[in-house]
Order: structure tokens, then sequence, then C-alpha cells
């Protein structure tokens, strides 16, 4: 029982020393850190934030260009719950590029951006028995047709989130289906999946894991002074993910 | 006005700002009778349509005055103050962006009517005419109507053409109360010659409006995108009769497809926006006028 002790804690102090996470935050949903949950921002709530993401992190075809190749990224985003059952995304990825998109330039830089919106819509909130539901989609309105396999960030999910209180201490597990459409995401297509803890004497710090399909995130996030919210995280123990954001309630 | 209200909204505003390529900022109806108002602003827009830099930048300060004739006539006029420029040699000079004189009038409790002749945003000159029926406590009807001329004073010297052009749309509003959520619907010729319809829903919070539009034109294609509308504080003024004070709003809209030429339309107002429509809300028991105020004094709402 004593070693069973011993191992908590020490998950809890490597969640603590290592990263965080609230929300797909990386996009601004609510969510884990790559994984959205079926838990929902306050209604008028608005959130404006910037997110390092690491290139093991984002999807491989965003850094297709052999001469430039794999480069860690940022990105900004826009959101909003306008009702309780729904949240909007707008995200902005920053892409390395030649200068004027000129292969000959040897001049390469954050030239390029990706853009797009995601959206997630929650159907059933969550019962003393039953989890919440929630389906949602990034990027979905680009096509093949038009875009070819630009659609770097596209996939539809389903997703289930259920919390247990215990004295004041919130335990949640959520799982994840996601269909990524685009074969060079297949890493990420199926089932994904993950736990969080917010303590009692904490409400605004919680604690994450996370199993994207192809890598695990542990992290950390906290809401400081109402307004702030700190994210870092570690992909496979190695990679650092992590952001900040400014968020209000428009009410 | 708390300091934590002032940080809130300043934050908003300059995260707006930042994230949003936009139109700038709008305006607030009728003034109480015989007032004139000083107010100043900023118009902030960038692009993203070059491969050798991240974004093109254009901030204007945009000064104005608005006065209050009396019988609902209304001058206002509005300069353009460029402090960054990364557009070219058209946007580098200080110029006017409006300069016009309206009529608002009103048919009985449901028919209100504003007629404005001037010089417009969007380099227009002309005249203008905008109407809204209410039809019932949700339901809307608006059209408006111009005949507008080019005029600009971007160029090396003033360039005009003649009052020709027609434009003409004409729409309908959805208003659900319970939820202050607005859904607008309008289509027909907008300025640019193009033929077009823009579908909007628009929810309202305390001081903001946030809103999603789709839109198509016979010459852009589908394009969509959203705006945000904040209203500036200070929200409780002291009003006298002149009175010098920020820029009632701060609207931003994002456009998708980056195309400024695709179901535009002039404005008529240096501070007209979405949030507040065209008229006098004191006269106007519809929409979102049927929330708290924004702005109150002592006295009363404005």
């Amino acid at each position: 029982m004593r070693r069973i002790l011993q191992v908590c804690l020490s998950l809890v102090g490597l969640w603590i020393g290592t990263a965080a996470l609230q929300a797909q935050a990386y996009v601004g949903i609510t969510g884990l850190v790559h994984i959205p949950t079926a838990e929902m921002a306050e209604e008028g709530d608005v959130r404006a934030g910037s997110f390092f993401l690491p290139a093991d992190f984002v999807p491989e075809n965003m850094q297709r260009n052999q001469e430039i190749g794999r480069y860690n990224t940022f990105n900004y985003y826009l959101a909003i719950t306008p009702f309780s059952w729904i949240e909007l995304s707008y995200v902005c990825t920053f892409l390395k590029a030649h200068k004027n998109n000129d292969p000959t330039n040897t001049v390469i830089g954050y030239y390029q951006k990706d853009r797009h919106f995601n959206v997630k819509v929650r159907p059933l909130k969550e019962g003393r028995y039953w989890p919440a539901l929630a389906i949602g989609a990034q990027d979905p309105g680009r096509s093949v047709k038009d875009n070819g396999d630009y659609a770097y960030f596209q996939n539809f999910y389903a997703v289930a989130s259920k919390h247990v209180t215990l004295r004041g201490h919130e335990l949640a597990a959520h799982v994840a289906y996601r269909y990524y459409r685009s074969d060079f995401n297949r890493r990420w297509r199926g089932v994904a999946g993950g736990i969080t803890y917010r303590p009692a004497f904490a409400h605004n710090l919680r604690l994450a894991g996370e199993y994207t399909g192809d890598a695990f995130l542990v992290g950390v996030d906290c809401l400081l002074w109402r307004h702030l919210f700190l994210q870092a995280s570690l992909q496979d123990g190695k990679h650092f993910v992590g952001g900040i954001r400014l968020q209000m309630n428009l009410f | 006005m708390s300091m934590l209200r002032w940080f809130r909204m300043s934050c908003l505003v300059g995260l707006v700002s930042l994230l949003t390529a936009g139109e700038g900022l709008r305006a607030q109806p009728l003034l109480p009778e015989g007032e004139v108002d000083f107010f100043v602003g900023v118009d902030l827009r960038y692009r993203d349509i070059y491969f050798n830099k991240v974004y093109d930048w254009l901030i204007n300060l945009t000064p104005g005055v608005k006065w209050h004739i009396g019988r609902q006539w209304q001058v206002a006029a509005q300069v353009l103050i460029p402090v960054v420029n990364d557009y070219g040699e058209r946007y580098k000079k200080v110029r006017i962006n409006l300069a016009a004189l309206s009529k608002e009038l009103y048919v009985g409790q449901r028919g209100f009517v504003k007629v404005s002749g001037g010089w417009f945003t969007h380099e227009r000159y002309g005249l203008d005419a905008k109407g809204f029926w209410i039809v019932n406590s949700w339901l809307g009807l608006e059209a408006q109507a111009g005949l507008t001329g080019y005029l600009s004073m971007a160029g090396p010297e003033w360039e005009a053409s003649k009052p020709q052009r027609i434009t003409a749309l004409a729409g309908a509003d959805v208003y659900l109360t319970p939820w202050h959520t607005q859904f607008r619907l309008r289509g027909g010729r907008f300025l640019y010659e193009d033929y077009g319809v823009i579908g909007d829903v628009m929810r309202h919070f305390k001081h903001c409006s946030v809103g999603l539009y789709g839109e198509y034109s016979d010459k852009g294609g589908k394009n969509g995108g959203f705006k945000v509308v904040v209203m500036l504080p200070p929200y409780r003024r002291t009003r006298h009769k002149v009175n010098f004070r920020p820029a009632s709003c701060f609207q931003q809209v994002y456009n998708y497809g980056s195309n400024g030429y695709q179901n535009v339309m002039y404005k008529t107002d240096p501070e007209e926006n979405e949030r507040e429509g065209w008229f006098d809300r004191q006269r106007m028991p519809w929409g979102s006028n049927t929330m708290a105020p924004d702005f109150t004094e002592k006295g009363g709402e404005r």
C-alpha cells in the first residue's frame, strides 16, 4: 500500500514538474493538449493565446520541404464560447518557407501561415451516471479537391468525458475517437484519451496525461488572476509543448 | 469605471486588433440634440497576401466630430491620420474619411429612415438612404440604397468621378431576445458593382458583440469570417454641450478570403457599427437596443 502511494505521489510530482493542460489548448478549444475533451468553457468566455509547437507535435506534411527540414513552430488563436454547448476558434500557425516563396532564395523564415477554424458541439451534458459527449472538427471547411493535402490539421472527432469528485479533488477521464482525413496524419487516427486531476487545494491547477495515438504527453496548466492561463507539457518526456493565453468572460 | 474593467476591455480590444484584420472604427447613433462630440479612435488593419513578411500593417488615427444640429439632423466628419503604413503610397496621406449630413425620419413606431448626403467612407460621395421596418419583436426588414461617385484625396491630386453608381441592398433581421442573438441576411448590388448576399449570426454580450458571417458574390465567390464589435469605455459619462471622448466602439472584421472588394458597402457615420445599427436606440426598441445601454450618463441612459 505504501509503495502504491509512493508511486502515485511520484507520478503527481512528475506532472507538476513537467507540463500543463486544460483544453485542446493549442487551438483554444477545451481539452487536453492535443486531444479535445467533452468539457466546455463557460458561456461567454473568449480566449486569445499563443503556443509553442515542437516539430514532433505538428503534422509531418507541414515540414515536407527537404531543404528546410523539420522545425519547431508556433501559433496564435482566438476562441469563443458563444453558448454553453458550442466552442469556436480560429487558429493561425506559422510555417517556414523561402522568402517570396522562391526556392532559389536562401533566406528562410516564417513567411507562410496555415489558417483554420475549429468547432466543438456538446449535445449531451454530463450527468451523475453518464459522461458528457461532444463532437467536433478541426479545419472542417477545407476540401481535398480545392486544397490537396494542405489540410494539415483536418480531423473530425467524438469524445466523452466523465468527472468524479472526492473531497474536493476532481478526477476526470476522457476518451476520444478521431478521424484524421489525410494519410500523413494517420498516426493520430483512432482512439485517444487521457486523465486529468484537479486538487482540492488549488482548483485553478490541473494535471493531465494523455495518449494521442502516437505519443504520450504529461502536463500541467494553471489559471492565474482569472485571466492569465499558462500551460506546459512534455511529449514523450522530451519535447516541450506550451503556451499562454488571456481569457475573460463577456457577460 | 473600475481599473479592472478598463484593463479587461483594453486587453480585449488589443487582442482583437492583433489577431484579426478588418475595418476599424464605426459609430454611435444620434447624440442628444444640440450637442457636439469630438472623438478619436484607431483604425487598425493588417493583411497577409505576400510571402516576404508576416503581415502588412496599416494603423490610422481616426479623429472625428459629430454635431446633432436638432430635429434629427446630424453633421459628422472624420479624418484618417496614418501612423503605420505598409500598404503603400495611397495610404500615406492625412485625408478625409467622411464628411456627411444625415437626417433621421420616423414612420409611426415601426418605420425608420435615414437619409445621408456627402462624403462617405470607402472614398465615395453622393446620397444614401437606409430604412428599417419593425415587423414584430423578433423580425425586422431593412433596405439601403445609394447613388455615389468616387472621391479620393489619396493620390497626388484629388480624384473624382460622376456620382453614377447605384447600390441597393435589402434584407431581413431576426432577433432572439432570450439569447440576444441576431441573424441577418441581406443581398443586392454592392459598392464595387458585384451582386451578392451576406448571412450573419451575431451574439451580443455586455459591451461586446461577436459574430460569424458567410457570403457569396458573383465576382468574389464564396467567403466568410468573423467580426467583433467592442464598445469602448468609459461607459459612464458626463455630457456637456461639447464633449471630448474616445471613439464609441472598435470593430474588426476577419475576412478569410482576404478579399477587400467583395460585398463591401460604405458607411455614412464615422462610428457606424453592427451592434447599434443605424438608428437612435431610444426611439427604436428592437434588437440589441433592448439590452442594457452600453453608455450611461447622469440622469439616464444615452
